[in-house]
């Protein structure tokens, strides 16, 4: 059981860290203080989408572990 | 296994329908605006299930089926780990490809690098495409040849007329409206597999039963969402979230021509937007759900004693099907795995038309010709891209190596040029000697990789070279997927080195091109300031004059603009305020100094008939910038 819990937080370590340089460059852009085509409300739904495969993964090892 | 007359009845009806329905909208296509973007038009929801359809391959209900029977639920990740790419996809290359007005990677290159590193990415892009198209052919040839006994060769034909005609007669707009049918097809076909799988493993005691009865099935590994790490060679998680998540990731959102083109046949960044956001939260997993279904309902039926499992676990989802469907329900499965194939075959065509049209006929064989010229040669790029993927079925059925090779050349040339292409959108600094080398020497260290696998093994995180009967497996499938992190660490270091010793372009050469350039691309795009103040919805009437002093503006009434929060010369989009037909009958317009009367949308007669509306209609209103 160790091993696919290894793939789980490898998946959201490294990705996770990806998606926060893409949160960075948005940050530095200054696309949303400029909040063109929807910026923030895109944005909010981002992390909620993160947080949401997250909590589904989670919920699916939990289960099955 | 043959299918009874009602299947073989349903197919044909299928063709027929696919046929029509996708020449049908061949009267829509005026324009090679119309034909490679589908006239910038339809609404998110459209452009999404025509990616859907895009992704979903005709070999994804085979292979996927077999992983999930074999592995268990581990088999969604492909259809799950790439989230961490949206926030550059969706805030960064999305945006500079609209405004820019980019109709393809190699335009990009050639605008941010010069022509060597445009030609470079063609020439990949050519290859890759037609290769993939043939390869796509020929997968379902055989499924249709194992499940009705069809030639090969007639099948892959019979596919290949039907979509290279309406690609042909209709251009982006049909593949659109054909991959709305498609992609709801082979949806509701794997879904429905997985309720009748859920009703037949409960008995009669109903769906949720049946689903309880199907969580129990499960043996324990096959519930878990991940792989494990590092073994087997076959399917671990870590070489797979590189491969997949990573190489695939850049290669599906920042370098697939199909899929950039069905973005940008939105009317705004914002409907573009929307689009990736139903996509990658709603449809993948839906999809992965989809594709594996089979598998993971034939795993449980086989543990419930319900199901004599085949021998080859690649035919897990034929066993499945025959043992769900009755005949007419098989039918459509069949449908909908042709579905799956002409979806994504369709797309491919009408990309390899806009890459020869846009960078290699237009740029060197044919200038300054009027737009209709252009538009019969991409009619005729389609017909003889067909032709071309088919004479390479027969090729990759003979040579099994050559299969193999495609898929080698693939993995060699799709990250050195997605790396490229990251580096040049979010380094500055990034010179185009850089990117040429990136380009090439990442593909050559790739392919040294295949005849010195050791140099892999350093980033292999312990995966296996071999599987483990490595006597059946030749050198060049050592490191199936971790093959791909070697490849990204490569093109990167040879990026940052080269880029090291070359001088770069002047920063105010390259900004609109780069992340920190998007106010700037807004500026270009528009032909002026950027109006960003957020408005509403507006509705109004149209009326359509017949003579019109300037005809490419919209005129509206002062409650509409104050609602839209715009002024003149913004950009507004009209559309049809039926939605179910997706932005099919819409335009955009710049906003004129006059106002119109109250409730009322004034157009041009020329304008109007771009957008196809309909003189009477009501119509919805939205700013685009």
């Amino acid at each position: 059981m160790f091993s696919p819990w290894l793939s789980f937080w490898y998946q959201y370590l490294v990705g996770g860290a990806l998606f926060l340089i893409g949160i960075f460059y948005i940050w530095r852009s200054g696309e949303l203080k400029a909040g063109a085509d929807g910026a923030r409300g895109y944005y909010l739904i981002l992390w909620l989408g993160l947080v949401g495969f997250w909590g589904l993964h989670l919920l699916l090892m939990l289960e099955g572990s | 296994m043959a299918g009874t007359v009602l299947d073989y009845a349903i197919i044909v009806v299928y063709f027929v329908a696919v046929l029509g329905f996708g020449s049908l909208f061949g009267r829509f296509t005026k324009s090679t605006r119309d034909f490679f973007f589908g006239g910038q038009r339809f609404s998110w929801w459209l452009v999404a299930f025509s990616c859907l359809a895009t992704t979903v391959g005709s070999y994804s209900f085979y292979k996927y089926s077999a992983m999930a029977f074999t592995y268990g639920l581990s088999s969604s990740m492909t259809y799950l780990n790439d989230w961490f790419w949206m926030p550059l996809w969706m805030f960064f290359w999305l945006p500079i490809l609209y405004y820019l007005r980019i109709t393809s990677v190699p335009e990009y290159f050639d605008r941010r690098f010069g022509p060597a590193s445009r030609l470079a990415a063609v020439i990949i892009l050519l290859v890759f495409m037609v290769g993939y198209i043939g390869i796509n052919l020929l997968t379902l040839a055989k499924c249709l040849n194992v499940l009705l006994g069809w030639d090969i060769y007639f099948a892959a034909a019979l596919v290949a007329l039907v979509t290279g005609i309406y690609v042909m007669a209709g251009g982006q707009t049909s593949v659109i409206m054909t991959d709305l049918l498609q992609g709801a097809l082979l949806l509701a076909a794997g879904l429905a597999i997985v309720l009748l799988g859920f009703s037949a493993l409960g008995d009669g005691q109903g769906l949720m039963e049946g689903a309880a009865h199907f969580w129990r099935q499960l043996p324990n590994g096959h519930r878990l969402p991940f792989a494990d790490f590092n073994r087997p060679a076959e399917f671990n998680s870590v070489g797979i979230f590189w491969q997949d998540a990573f190489a695939n990731g850049i290669a599906f959102y920042f370098v697939n021509q199909g899929v950039i083109m069905r973005y940008l046949s939105c009317p705004s960044v914002k409907e573009g937007r929307k689009t990736i956001i139903f996509v990658m939260f709603v449809l993948m997993p839906l999809a992965a759900v989809a594709v594996s279904g089979a598998g993971w309902i034939g795993k449980a039926m086989e543990q419930a004693g319900k199901l004599q499992a085949p021998a080859d676990p690649d035919n897990v989802f034929v066993a499945v099907a025959a043992a769900l469907c009755k005949p007419g329900v098989f039918g459509l499965v069949l449908a909908a795995l042709t579905a799956a194939l002409m979806s994504t075959v369709d797309t491919l065509i009408n990309a390899v038309c806009a890459v020869f049209i846009n960078d290699v006929y237009q740029p060197y064989l044919k200038k300054n010709a009027p737009d209709r010229h252009y538009l019969q040669a991409a009619r005729w790029t389609s017909i003889i891209t067909t032709l071309l993927s088919l004479a390479m079925v027969p090729l990759f059925a003979r040579f099994k190596s050559l299969y193999v090779a495609h898929g080698t050349f693939t993995a060699a040339v799709t990250p050195p040029m997605g790396v490229a292409l990251l580096l040049g959108v979010f380094w500055r600094r990034f010179t185009p000697k850089a990117a040429f080398w990136t380009m090439l020497g990442g593909a050559l260290a790739v392919l040294a990789s295949f005849v010195w696998p050791w140099l892999i093994t350093p980033l292999a995180h312990g995966t296996p070279m071999f599987p483990e009967d490595s006597a059946a497996h030749p050198v060049y499938t050592s490191y199936t997927y971790i093959r791909a992190l070697y490849a990204i660490v490569v093109s990167v270091v040879i990026g940052i080195a080269v880029t090291w010793f070359t001088r770069p372009r002047p920063f105010s050469e390259i900004e609109p091109l780069t992340w920190k350039g998007l106010a700037a691309a807004r500026r270009i795009f528009k032909g002026g300031e950027p109006n960003l103040a957020p408005g509403r919805k507006a509705y109004a009437q149209l009326m359509v004059t017949d003579s019109s002093g300037d005809d490419s503006t919209v005129e509206l009434d002062s409650s509409a603009v104050e609602r839209l929060a715009a002024r003149s010369g913004d950009i507004i989009y009209i559309r049809d305020r039926r939605w179910w037909l997706g932005g099919l009958r819409s335009i955009t317009a710049r906003l004129s100094e006059k106002t119109a009367p109250a409730g009322v949308c004034r157009l041009g007669r020329l304008l109007a008939k771009e957008g196809y509306l309909e003189r009477t209609r009501r119509v919805i209103l939205e700013k685009v910038i």
